[in-house]
C-alpha cells in the first residue's frame, strides 16, 4: 500500500491547522484589547479598575474635537492645540486623547497651575457630560510638561475633585 | 546533458549565494559599541535567526531540486525508468519540504508558547526576543550626575533638618524636614506659606508633605515601585511613549520604563508639543516632540527618510521614538540627564532602571 498520499494529506492539514489556530488566537487578542472601550455613534464605554462602565457622551464627535493630524488615533479636545508662534502665548492646558488605549493627557501650561486645572476640568465635565466621581476613574494623567516649569514636571496632579489629587 | 546540468548549477548558484550571504546577519547585534549588552534573551534570537534561515536556504534548495527533477521529466525520452525516478525524487522532496515546514511550525509554536506564554502570538514566523533588564543599561557618567541621597542634598539647604524617623509611604526612606515660611497676620493667628520647601524638596529629587497643620514639610527619597498613572513620576500611558509602544518601537524593557516616565517629564506625553523656540520666542532651542530631541541630535540618530525633516516630523510619535530608540541605544540616557537638561531625568532612572 503506497502511504504517501496520506503522509502528504496529513502534513497539509496539521499546516491549516496550525495556521488556523494562530489567526484564532490573535483574533481573540485583539478583542480582548479592544473591549476596554466602546465606542458607538452616541457614546463611549470605558471600563474602570473595578469592571464596572463608565458610559460618556461621544466627546469626539464635539466639534472641538479635532484628530491630530500627525498622529491617527490621538485626538485634542478643546480648541487648545493653536499656539501663536510670533507671541509664544500657550494656552491654559491641552487635552488629548488617544483612542486606542482610551486616556486622557492633560497638560498644565500655564501658570497658576491651579487654575489651568480647574479650566481643564470644566471642559472635560461639560464634553463629557458625566459626575465628577465618574471622572475618577478614567484612565487621565494631570501634569506639566518641563519646557514650562521643570520644577513642576514628574507629578500627576490628578483632579482637583479626585480623593488622590495633589494641591496646586 | 552534462553541460547543461553544469549551467543550471551555476544559476541556481547565483540565488543561493545572496541567501548564504544573509547569514551575516544572524548573530544579534550585542555587547559591541553603542550596542545593548548580551543577555540569556539574544541565544533565542540567535536560535531563530538559525532556524529562519536554515528554512530560508532549504527552501531555495528545494525549488531548484525540483526543477531539475523538472528537466530529468523532460529529457527522459520516454524512458519509463527514467520518467518514474524523476517523478518519485520530485515527491520525495515536496514531502521533506513540508516535514521542514511542519517541524519549523513546531519549533516556532514551541518557543513561543515557553517564552510568551499569554497567547499573544505575534507574528507568523516572528520569535521576538523578550529582553531583560540591563544590569547597567543606565549610562550616566560621572560628571553628568550629582547622584546624592535626598536628605545628604537638603544637608546642605538652610532650613532643613535631616536624620532619625521612618519613611512614610510606600518605598520611602530617610526623610528630611524643614519648616515652612510663617506668613505676617495678626495676633495668635499663624499662616505658613511652604511652597520653597515644596520646591526644594523635589529638585532633591524628593516627595513632599506637608504637615496637617501646614507648618512643616517633610522630604522622602523616591525610591523604587511605582509605575502607571498617579503620584509622581507616573509613566507614559498612550500610544506615543508607553512602555509597550516604546519596547514594540525597538527598546529593552529597562530603557523603554525609563523612557515612558521621561517622556512625561519633557512634554507630557504629547508628540505634538512644539518646538521650544515657538514656545518661548528669543531661545535658540530646537527641542521639540514627545522627548524634546534638539535638531542635531534629531539628524544626527535618525535613520528613516519619511522622519528626515525635524521641522516637519518632530511632532509625529513614530518618528519620535524611532529616533529615540537610536539615541538611547548610543547614549544611553545622558542626553536627558545632561547639566541643565532635565532634572527629573535622574529620578526616573532611579525609580525605574533597575
Amino acid at each position: 500500500m503506497n502511504k504517501t498520499p496520506y503522509i502528504v494529506v496529513a502534513i497539509i492539514i496539521f499546516l491549516i491547522a496550525a495556521i488556523s489556530v494562530t489567526t484564532l488566537l490573535q483574533n481573540r487578542s485583539t478583542e480582548t484589547a479592544d473591549s476596554e472601550v466602546v465606542y458607538t455613534d452616541l457614546d463611549i464605554t470605558f471600563q474602570n479598575t473595578d469592571g464596572e462602565d463608565v458610559v460618556t457622551d461621544n466627546f469626539l464627535k464635539d466639534q472641538s474635537v479635532k484628530p491630530d493630524e500627525q498622529n491617527p488615533g490621538m485626538y485634542f479636545l478643546g480648541d487648545t492645540i493653536s499656539i501663536q508662534p510670533t507671541t509664544g502665548v500657550l494656552p491654559p492646558f491641552t487635552a488629548m486623547y488617544d483612542k486606542d488605549t482610551g486616556s486622557f493627557n492633560i497638560t498644565l501650561l500655564q501658570k497658576p497651575f491651579g487654575s489651568s486645572r480647574q479650566g481643564a476640568e470644566i471642559y472635560l465635565k461639560n464634553i463629557l457630560k458625566i459626575e465628577e466621581s465618574a471622572m475618577c476613574e478614567l484612565k487621565y494623567m494631570v501634569t506639566v510638561p518641563g519646557y514650562v516649569d521643570q520644577n513642576a514636571s514628574g507629578q500627576d496632579y490628578r483632579f482637583s475633585f479626585c480623593p488622590d489629587a495633589v494641591k496646586l | 546533458m552534462q553541460k547543461f546540468l553544469v549551467a543550471l548549477s551555476v544559476v541556481a548558484l547565483m540565488f543561493v549565494v545572496p541567501t548564504i550571504a544573509g547569514a551575516a546577519d544572524l548573530v544579534p547585534a550585542c555587547g559591541g559599541a553603542g550596542e545593548p549588552a548580551c543577555q540569556a534573551c539574544y541565544v533565542v534570537e540567535l536560535v531563530n535567526n538559525v532556524v529562519s534561515w536554515l528554512v530560508m536556504i532549504l527552501g531555495t534548495i528545494a525549488a531548484i531540486l525540483i526543477v531539475v527533477s523538472g528537466v530529468r521529466l523532460v529529457v527522459s525520452g520516454g524512458n519509463v525508468g527514467a520518467m518514474e525516478e524523476a517523478k518519485r525524487s520530485m515527491t520525495n522532496l515536496i514531502i521533506g519540504y513540508l516535514i521542514v515546514l511542519s517541524a519549523w511550525l513546531a519549533l516556532d509554536y514551541g518557543l513561543k508558547a515557553l517564552l510568551i506564554g499569554d497567547g499573544a502570538f505575534g507574528v507568523w514566523n516572528e520569535v521576538s526576543c523578550v529582553a531583560q533588564p540591563e544590569p547597567k543599561s543606565v549610562t550616566v557618567t560621572q560628571e553628568e550626575v550629582v547622584y546624592l541621597p535626598v536628605e545628604e542634598v537638603l544637608g546642605g539647604v538652610q532650613g532643613w533638618v535631616t536624620g532619625g524617623g521612618t519613611g512614610s509611604g510606600g518605598g520611602a526612606v530617610g526623610p528630611s524636614s524643614a519648616s515652612c515660611s510663617l506668613l505676617p497676620g495678626p495676633p495668635g493667628v499663624r499662616e505658613y506659606n511652604c511652597s520653597t520647601q515644596i520646591t526644594q524638596c523635589r529638585s532633591a529629587g524628593g516627595n513632599p508633605t506637608v504637615s496637617a497643620d501646614r507648618s512643616t514639610v517633610t522630604c522622602n527619597q523616591i525610591v523604587g515601585g511605582g509605575g502607571g498613572t498617579g503620584g509622581s513620576l507616573p509613566q507614559c500611558t498612550n500610544g506615543a511613549c508607553s512602555v509597550s509602544a516604546l519596547m514594540s518601537a525597538g527598546m529593552t524593557s529597562t530603557q523603554a520604563n525609563v523612557m515612558s516616565c521621561i517622556a512625561m517629564t519633557e512634554s507630557s506625553g504629547n508628540p505634538n508639543t512644539p518646538p521650544y523656540n515657538v514656545t518661548h520666542p528669543g531661545s535658540n532651542s530646537s527641542a521639540c516632540g514627545t522627548f524634546q530631541i534638539v535638531r542635531t541630535t534629531w539628524n544626527a540618530f535618525n535613520t528613516i527618510a519619511s522622519c528626515s525633516n525635524h521641522a516637519a516630523s518632530c511632532q509625529n510619535a513614530s518618528c519620535n521614538m524611532r529616533v529615540a530608540v537610536n539615541l538611547v541605544r548610543s547614549n544611553g540616557f545622558r542626553d536627558w540627564t545632561c547639566a541643565n537638561c532635565n532634572s527629573r531625568a535622574i529620578q526616573c532612572i532611579r525609580r525605574y532602571g533597575s
